[in-house]
């Protein structure tokens, strides 16, 4: 979902993310990655130039869009994330689809202390979360070998999520701290639709 | 079989607010590309819940005031009206079984 202020003339938003799914109903199953523009984009690379962000593998992309800072977001692109792939697209109605890796994927966590929002894909230019900027110890576990696939100091981005890549085909669980109060929660890299965006994460 | 139906400025409180089922408004535009990806989803749940929920898409970018009027500030943006009154709120895209999840009681 993007998020923007009063509608544009006529332009989007860019926003944030929300949203972003797009291709979150093309998505077919694990094939090969390829972290180039869609081939059935003529438009993708335009897109990609003109936003600053050619040249960039689908990992530093996806991890650009999302450390977009809030008083950078445009009106004029709109950014998914879905297990697949990330999609951006502009006011021109041009698209933009890079694969995630073929064994990883990208999801993004804002936890929260009062203010939770619907989202199930994540929109790197369009999400908000509560908590932006603060320091959060974050563990995920893989829930069914007890292995830890994360541990680390992070910190939100200022769109108030942790990106986090993962295993694809693992259920876990993640826990994420801040300020003494802890979240945790069921997460999952299994489906090809899996939810790349998780905001329900209350600390308490 | 039921089909989305197109609403604005001017039909929007008969279509939506004096509909006798409930009704889903799904706030779009043409640059959102998530709005493009359930717009499917959402022809697929017209057809299935004929008669039990109708579907109905507004263009923000021509339809501010009715965007305003419900503080639409994110799309994709799915409320659902029954008997002129929002009773659901749907914010961002996802699968279509996510969105039948929250359609829950009504559909």
């Amino acid at each position: 979902m993007k998020n923007f202020r009063p509608f544009p003339k006529y332009g989007g938003t860019k926003t944030a993310a929300i949203t972003v799914v797009v291709g979150a109903f093309l998505l077919t199953g694990c094939t090969a990655a390829n972290d180039s523009p869609s081939a059935s984009s003529a438009s993708g690379a335009e897109i990609l130039a003109e936003n600053g962000l050619d040249g960039l593998d689908v990992r530093e992309l996806v991890e650009t869009l999302d450390a977009i800072p809030l008083d950078e977001r445009t009106e004029t692109l709109t950014t998914s994330i879905t297990a697949e792939a990330v999609t951006l697209t502009d006011q021109h109605e041009h698209t933009a689809e890079v694969r995630l890796p073929s064994n990883e994927i990208y999801v993004s966590v804002a936890p929260y202390r009062s203010q939770p929002h619907d989202c199930y894909y994540h929109s790197p230019t369009g999400c908000l979360g509560e908590l932006r900027n603060a320091d959060v110890a974050v563990t995920v576990t893989d829930a069914t070998t007890g292995e830890t696939i994360v541990d680390e100091e992070m910190r939100t981005l200022d769109n108030g999520f942790v990106g986090i890549w993962l295993p694809r085909g693992i259920e876990t669980s993640i826990s994420i701290t801040h300020d003494g109060q802890t979240a945790t929660s069921k997460l999952s890299s299994v489906d090809d639709d899996a939810q790349t965006c998780l905001t329900t994460m209350r600390l308490a | 079989m039921s089909e989305v139906t197109t609403v604005d400025t001017q039909t929007f409180d008969e279509v939506v607010l004096q509909s006798d089922v409930p009704v889903l408004v799904d706030f779009w535009a043409a640059w959102c590309g998530p709005c493009r990806a359930i717009a499917p989803v959402l022809d697929q749940i017209a057809a299935e819940q004929d008669g039990k929920l109708l579907i109905a898409k507004l263009n923000v970018d021509e339809n501010p005031d009715i965007a305003s009027r419900y503080n639409i500030s994110s799309i994709p943006a799915m409320k659902v009206f029954d008997k002129g009154e929002i009773v659901r709120e749907i914010i961002g895209a996802m699968p279509k079984p996510q969105i039948e999840q929250r359609l829950e009681g009504i559909i």
